[in-house]
Order: structure tokens, then sequence, then C-alpha cells
């Protein structure tokens, strides 16, 4: 009796938050390598619109109390690294319970940000029917050039797939992301963003 | 009773009316619970009029948008998209837009409507259903499924021997090709010899002009005031015979068409006698800068054309000795047209004449830039800069107050012989500097040398520092 309690007192406690997303089998290897890089996009693209973002990330996963996933900032560097795209890239698994801690932040802080992204969303669209250049609406190119620039810092430029992304291919890839984000702030859109991250990697 | 719910987002608007329970179980509920539904009434902003259906349209509407949004979040796509029998189905258009197309009825009569939507449309779309299938009080029998698309419907069923067609075509295409190629003979590669004009070029090319009678020579002695532009070793080196003694040649048919004269022992007799006849009436009066023209020449040394190459030349025109040496070609004689040789002439203000072949002048040299960019080469030249401006420059108290730059040439043994100020304090407190001393000073811009040379930053700080940076950077080639 006494070693089940010791057990249950050492393994830490899953946030009951996590529950909201559906469990994959994954095995040892973690997340797939595609969810891996989509979760990194996905908080790039944040740190891309909120000046503070880095910073808002540690604080949402205090205030979601998923302290006992994302501790600090190094483990939440750590996590973010298991994208093959990094500079520094950790060859470790990301783990189901970290990728949804990840998903949960990233998709809280979009919803702070949903009238900002659904703003730069309708100026894309209104730029590109009038065929004028996206560094017409201030915001957006403000957008375009931070995803960039934090892009072209924290990838891998001897990696054959960062290297082929010029700077069209990246505001491309910018806006891709903001899709995604604007999603992720509807009521199903956590959840849906979620299960597209192992679309085709499940039986 | 009728119960209508409306689900508002900035751009659609799900409207539903439908038959629910009169009396509300829930107490923490006021709305009462809707459980048939009668109508659907989606309204899309710009897009008149409203889609409507009843509960098959919404099932295959909510079906279809949750199932496309989830493909455009991840990418994947199953290889056999959308159900053809849906009611409802959703394609993309381009990165921003997404078509909606909705079947109304059945059987051929049966009339589809298609939307093009822009991603914030589909998203307020997604949400609006998303937002009533939360809402507990309508329709809640009504649920989404929502789960990750399966390896299965992921994975291509190409049958094997259709995706072998592809490589073995591609096998014995390269196969055809290098067959095909196996039969060329390899072709030869041939330096190509006598790009620029060197003095072993023109030999070679006197040589290929002896099998032709000379054209036109003359035999003018060296002229003493040769520019210092010419190139004295081609009239040297160049064992063409420059004094022969053949009379005035006339132009010979062969060489009367208008291709340019080439012959390099002839550009150098002519050009010698045209700076001859220059130097005789030039003095360099009342000119401040160079008259530089390009000066056209006929085979017997007459002036037949010049066009000024700086605007100084075009105002100063009347006062070179050109208007005067110049024969147009009578009407009769035009007929039969001349080869003519180009010269690049400079009228200097000190009274000098320079004549060059023009392609020679226009063309840069062709060996190598002799400026030192090497950082191996630059890093030995830098210790040989510094002693010699520290040992002149007693470092005492600067009376200057911002850094002085200044750009210095340096040859290849370390020897200060240019210089130039670079910004303003530089041009103010120069003579502060031990520069004045040791080299010479060239306000505009140091002029091109053939010799070997490095340049280098040179700021004297208001410190009394020296810091001393390659012109051009470290390059490690």
């Amino acid at each position: 009796m006494s070693v089940t309690q010791l057990n249950s007192v050492s393994a830490k406690p899953t946030p009951y938050l996590l529950e909201s997303l559906a469990d994959f089998p994954v095995g040892e290897t973690g997340c797939p390598r595609r969810a891996r890089m989509q979760i990194d996009l996905m908080l790039l693209a944040i740190e891309a619109l909120d000046l503070s973002g880095s910073e808002a990330i540690l604080a949402m996963a205090r205030e979601l109390e998923l302290q006992s996933i994302i501790p600090n900032r190094v483990a939440l560097w750590r996590m973010r690294s298991s994208n093959p795209l990094r500079r520094y890239s950790q060859r470790r698994a990301l783990t189901l319970p970290e990728a949804k801690a990840l998903v949960i932040i990233g998709a809280n802080l979009a919803r702070r940000l949903t009238v900002l992204i659904r703003q730069l969303l309708l100026a894309y669209q209104q730029l590109t029917e009038k065929q004028l250049s996206l560094d017409h609406h201030f915001r957006l190119s403000d957008y375009l050039e931070r995803f960039r620039v934090h892009f072209r810092a924290r990838m891998n430029p001897r990696r054959s797939a960062v290297a082929a992304y010029t700077d069209e291919k990246l505001n491309q890839l910018a806006m891709e992301q903001l899709t995604q984000l604007l999603f992720c702030t509807g009521t199903y859109g956590m959840q849906r963003f979620w299960n597209s991250l192992f679309d085709g990697e499940v039986a | 009773m009728t119960i209508q719910r409306q689900y508002n987002l900035p751009s659609c608007t799900l409207t539903l009316e439908g038959l629910g329970e009169t009396k509300v179980t829930n107490p923490a509920e006021t709305r009462p619970l809707m459980l048939v539904l009668l109508n659907v009434y989606c309204k899309i902003v710009g897009q008149d009029p409203p889609l409507t259906g009843g509960r098959e349209f919404l099932e295959s509407l909510i079906t279809e948008v949750s199932q496309y949004t989830q493909r455009l979040l991840s990418g994947v796509n199953p290889h056999h998209t959308g159900n053809q029998s849906s009611l409802v189905q959703l394609q993309p258009v381009d990165g921003a837009h997404h078509r909606l197309k909705v079947r109304n009825g059945e059987g051929p009569e049966a009339r589809e409507r298609s939307l093009d939507l822009t991603t914030v449309q589909l998203f307020d779309l997604v949400e609006a259903l998303d937002q009533m299938l939360a809402d507990r009080q309508t329709l809640p029998n009504l649920s989404l499924s929502l789960q990750p698309l399966s390896r299965r419907h992921v994975r291509t069923s190409e049958p094997l021997v259709k995706q072998a067609i592809p490589a073995a075509l591609g096998f014995s295409g390269l196969a055809a090709a290098s067959l095909l190629l196996a039969l060329l003979p390899a072709p030869k590669v041939q330096q190509p010899r006598c790009l620029f004009p060197t003095p072993e070029c023109r030999a070679e090319g006197a040589k290929e002009e002896e099998n032709q009678p000379p054209t036109a020579t003359t035999s003018p002695s060296p002229s003493p005031g040769a520019s210092p532009t010419s190139t004295p070793e081609a009239t040297n080196s160049s064992p063409a015979p420059l004094n022969s003694p053949s009379p005035e040649a006339t132009t010979t048919p062969a060489n009367s068409t208008a291709s340019p004269s080439s012959s390099a022992t002839q550009v150098e007799t002519l050009r010698q006698q045209l700076q001859q006849e220059l130097a005789k009436s030039w003095k360099g009066q009342n000119v401040s800068e160079d008259l530089i023209y390009r000066v056209s020449v006929s085979e017997q040394g007459v002036v037949r054309g010049y066009k000024e190459v700086n605007d100084k030349a075009l105002t100063n025109m009347q006062l070179t000795p050109l208007p005067s040496l110049l024969k147009v070609p009578q009407p009769g004689e035009a007929a039969n047209p001349e080869a003519l040789v180009d010269f690049k002439v400079v009228f200097t203000p000190t009274g000098l004449v320079e004549v060059a072949p023009w392609q020679q002048a226009m063309v840069p040299p062709p060996n190598e830039n002799p400026e030192i960019t090497n950082s191996d080469q630059l890093e030995k030249l830098l210790p040989k800069l510094r002693s010699q401006l520290r040992d002149n420059w007693p470092n005492k108290d600067p009376k200057f107050v911002k850094p002085l730059e200044f750009q210095v040439r340096v040859t290849a043994d370390g020897t200060i012989d240019a210089y130039r100020p670079y910004n303003q304090p530089a041009f103010d407190y120069e003579s502060e500097t031990p520069l004045p001393k040791i080299a010479q000073k060239f306000k505009g811009g140091i002029p091109p040398t053939q010799q070997a040379h490095a340049l280098f930053r040179v700021v004297f700080t208001e410190r009394g520092t020296i810091e001393l940076t390659p012109w051009r950077g470290w390059r490690n080639e």
C-alpha cells in the first residue's frame, strides 16, 4: 500500500487542462516531425505579432498552471528546439504533454491577439486584391519583417529546407501561420489545430 | 413552438429555426431547448441571398467545413477529398480564397451554387457552426467529430506498375541521350589568344599583316614630346617594319571597306603622327582641366572627325587645333568608304597632348588590379604603416575633437606614398597629422597606379590613438 502511495506522490499530477486535447499513440519518439515544426512556428508567429511574445509564453504557462511542464525559459527553449529546422536543434523527443501544453498556451495567446490577427488577414486580402505590395500596411509589413528576422535568426541556414525560404516564401509562411492562429482562436479551434498536427500520422 | 437561434460573427450570420420543448428543464438556462431543426439560413457578408437548407444541409456543412479547415491547417490532403454525394463541398482557390459549393435538390434539376470565401469569412463560418455546436440548448444531438486523418487515407494507393512507368521512362531517356551524345566528337577547347593588346599580340597581328601589302606607312621619328600615356614598348618591341621606305600608300581596295583598321604598327604610326601634329599648336592656353576627344583618323593620317568626351572639351573646342585639321571627305570620295582609326586625345592644361588608341584606352588594363587585398599581405604592411605614422606623430594632446579619417596608399614595401582626407575634420586638421610631411596629398581622390599598392583607412582619434584598417576590409581569398 505504501508503495503505491509513494508512486502517486512522486509522479507529477497532469494538469487537467491537458485533457481538453485528445491523446494519440506517439510512442518513444514523441510527437511527429511536422507537429514539432508546426508548434514552434506557431509560437514564432506569436512572437512576431507581440513584442513581448516570449515573455508572454512563460507568463501564460504560469497563468494556466502548466509550470509542472514548462518550469522555466530553458525548458521552453529545449522543447521548441525539438523543431528539426532549428539552428541548435535538440535530438530530443517532444512528449505529448509538452506538445499539448505548448498548443494550449499558443491558442490562448492567439485568442488575446484575435483583433490584430483579423486585421492583418483582412489587410493582406485587400492588398492582394488591389495588387499592392504588402509594405502598404505598416502593421502587416512589420509582422512579416519580424517573422522573417526571427526565422532567419533561429533556423539553421545550412538545412536545405531553411535555405529554400526566400523572403517571399517566408512571407507566405508567415501568412499561413497567421491563418493557423486565427483558426486557433475559435471555439473548437485549438482542438482542430491539435488534431491537424497528427493528420496522416495515426493509424 | 418555434424557436430561433442566431449566431453572429462579423462576416457570417447563422440562423436556425426549429421546434423545441416549451418548458425549461434546466434552471440555470432561460432559453428553451431546440430539438428539431426546420430551417437554416447562413448569410455571408457580400454573398446574397443566404444559403438555406434543412438538417441534411446543416450536417453536410458542418462536416465539410470542419474537415476542410483541418486540411487547411495541416496541409495534409487525403488522396480522395470530399464525398461527391455530399451537399456541400469546399475547395481551395488560392492561398487566401476557398470555394464553397452547395447543391440544391437532387437529380437532374439540381442547382449548384458556388461562393468564394476569404480566409476570414471561412473562419467566421467555422466559428458560427462551432458556437452552435457548443451550444447545449441547440440541437444537443448534433456533435462535432474531430480526429486526425488516418495514415491509410493519406498514403498513395497507386499500383506499383503505375509508379514504375515514370522511372522507366526516365532511365530509358537517359540511356538514349547518352548513346547519342557518345556519337558526337568531343569539342576541342581552344584558349582565346590576344584578348587584350599586349606587345606579343601586336607582334602576332603584325605577322598576319605581312601577307598583305602594307596599306599605310610613314616614317616618323619617335616624337620627343611622346605622351606619358602612350605605351612605348609597343614601338620598341614590335618586329614589324616601322620605318619601311614604302611611299605614301593609297588605300587598297582590300582595306577600304569600313572595317576598323587594326594593324598594330599602322595604328602606332598614326598615333605618333597625330600626336606630333596636335602637339605643335597646343600650349594649354586658358583651360583649367583636361579636354578629352575621340578623334577618327583615316589611314593617311587625315583627321576625319572628332567628338568631345567631356563638357570642357565641348566649350573649348575652338582653342584646340582639331577644327583646323579636320578634312571632311569630298562628296565624290565619300563613295569610297575608308578605314578609320579612333584615338583618345587628351589636351592637358600643362600643354601636353596625350594620344592613345581608343580601344586600348577604353579597355581597362588587362592584368589585374595592382591593389593588394590579400589579408596576409595586408597584415604584413600594417605594422610598417603604423610605425611610420607613430614615429612622426608625437601624440601630444591633439587639438582636434573629432576623429580625422584618411585614405592612405601604401606601396608594396610599406612606404606611404599618397593620401586623401576623407572627412571634414581631416581636411581642417590635416597639418596636425604626420601625413603632409611623408606623403603626397590628393584632394579629389588618389589616382590609379600600375604599381602594387594597398589602401588603408587611417583614423587619428581625438584621444591620440591611430586606428588602421584595410580600406576594403579583411578578405580571405
